[in-house]
């Protein structure tokens, strides 16, 4: 395995430069009992990546939103020659309650690391806000008190040591900036972008909702009177900033105006469905935190 | 679903306004070598997709901007129970990398059952715009007011069973942004 030597040389070099820094992955006690933790607690990991992995070379990681109880990723760590070291195929799935982290390594020339039908698998030590530590690697965001600007990856070697990966958001993917000036065109661009980012986390919170209500009869009829009313309340945005848009219509303020409006209405209705169906009775903790501004 | 509501909303905009493009997919001989191609012509598939199969099964696409010479992706499809519960139906490990001066699009699939099946490879038979044409997989641009919007992915159906349909399997998707809470 000439790959695995040359990534062996590589990696022994990473870990004499790095030396003694603080630990960023955990171990798991023999036996340990995973967490309850749900896919709902790592919102802050999806999106495209991009950063520094092995050696200071470049590596990228995505993951997909979860989907059914699954969340899939892909990474790729490029050599200091800017060609393929290896890719990744990752799972983040939801398994008794808590979560799993699986994946299969291929080389440039795809062929795995892994035995067929088999993937590495690392279960959940702890579960933090904006951090998880599965066993022997953690996903985490750079500062928790800014998810979605940074993400730190790091795994346990065998042989002792840890690789740690910085990323960044990559270009064009979950960039987003907190204000919104400059010309017409930008700042338009710049709500609108917010806007999405309104949709996507109403969208999250109701489907969690639906989720929270189960299945049985009486809550597929719940969910067709959750469903009417999801509906009309996006039939009264459609008309509240439409006629706001009417009213400004012979300005350049009109968009942003009506683009406003959208996102004050969206949040709006995003903190209903958390009040109403994501929070307890009693002072067990909300299934999602409570929205603030979308920005 | 209301994801599938949003969903149906977003892609019946996006199918009426963007221009009917053909729908095909193409082969190419054994014979035959690939054309020539630089990663830059592939690049505008990078970012992630959600959308859903001709029988309104969700699926999503993420495709990651090139990085060294490849580019890589993964896909997810979904499949709903009886019961109308949602779950993972397979995945797959998607990387398009260089064979010579052109390129090859390697698949592999997981399924939910614990087994993945080896990978697969389509050669690159042409490009066109912003339609890329692999051996009997197109990946297909939308585009509005100049920016693309929506990606279509067309599957030749290459063994039927007796009864089944020998038309292309197309999946329609949309720019999924990332979801950030907070």
């Amino acid at each position: 395995m000439h790959f695995l030597s040359r990534f062996m040389v590589g990696l022994a070099a990473l870990l004499t430069t790095q030396g003694a820094s603080s630990q960023e992955t955990r171990i798991g006690e023999e036996g340990f009992t995973s967490p309850p933790a749900s896919l709902a607690q790592l919102d802050w990991l999806v999106g495209q990546w991009q950063g520094e992995g092995i050696g200071g070379a470049p590596a990228m990681e995505s993951w997909l939103a979860p989907m059914g109880g699954t969340m899939v990723g892909t990474f790729v760590q490029e050599t200091d020659a800017g060609a393929i070291m290896f890719t990744e195929h990752m799972y983040i799935v939801a398994d008794d309650g808590s979560l799993t982290l699986k994946l299969k390594h291929f080389n440039a020339e795809l062929t795995s690391w892994e035995e067929k039908d088999d993937m590495v698998t690392f279960r959940l030590v702890a579960i933090e806000d904006c951090a998880a530590y599965f066993n022997a690697l953690t996903l985490r965001c750079a500062d928790p008190a800014r998810p979605g600007e940074g993400l730190v990856a790091a795994v346990r070697m065998q042989e002792g040591g840890e690789l740690i990966f910085r990323f960044h958001p990559a270009a064009g993917s979950n960039a987003r900036s907190y204000d919104c000036d400059g010309t017409t065109v930008e700042m338009n661009a710049c709500l609108a972008a917010i806007r999405q980012r309104a949709e996507e986390r109403e969208q999250l919170y109701f489907e969690t909702a639906l989720g929270e209500g189960g299945l049985t009869d009486r809550e597929n009829d719940l969910h067709k009177l959750m469903h009417a009313s999801q509906a009309a309340a996006v039939q009264h945005r459609v008309q509240e900033c439409g006629a706001v848009y009417e009213f400004w219509k012979s300005g350049s303020i009109r968009n942003a105006m009506s683009l406003r409006c959208s996102i004050r209405l969206i949040d709006q209705r995003t903190h209903t469905i958390w009040r109403n169906w994501l929070t307890f009775q009693d002072s067990s903790a909300p299934v999602l935190p409570e929205p603030g501004p979308s920005r | 679903m209301i994801r599938k509501f949003f969903l149906l909303v977003s892609v019946c905009v996006m199918v009426s306004s963007a221009a009917v493009v053909a729908q095909e997919t193409r082969s190419i001989d054994p014979q035959t070598p690939s054309p020539a191609a630089s990663i830059e012509q592939l690049a505008w598939l990078a970012g992630d997709w959600r959308g859903v199969d001709e029988e309104g099964n969700k699926a999503f696409e993420s495709w990651q901007g090139p990085a060294g010479g490849v580019m890589a992706g993964s896909f997810i499809q979904m499949k709903t129970d009886e019961d109308g519960k949602e779950s993972a139906d397979w995945t797959e490990h998607m990387v398009i990398a260089p064979r010579g001066d052109s390129f090859g699009f390697y698949m592999k699939p997981f399924f939910a059952e614990g087994f993945d099946g080896g990978f697969h490879l389509y050669r690159l038979v042409a490009i066109e715009d912003c339609t890329i044409y692999f051996h009997q997989v197109t990946f297909q641009c939308e585009r509005e007011n100049g920016e693309i919007v929506g990606l279509t992915v067309i599957w030749e159906t290459t063994d039927p069973l007796p009864g089944e349909s020998t038309e292309p399997f197309v999946y329609r998707y949309v720019r999924a942004r990332s979801t950030k809470i907070r």
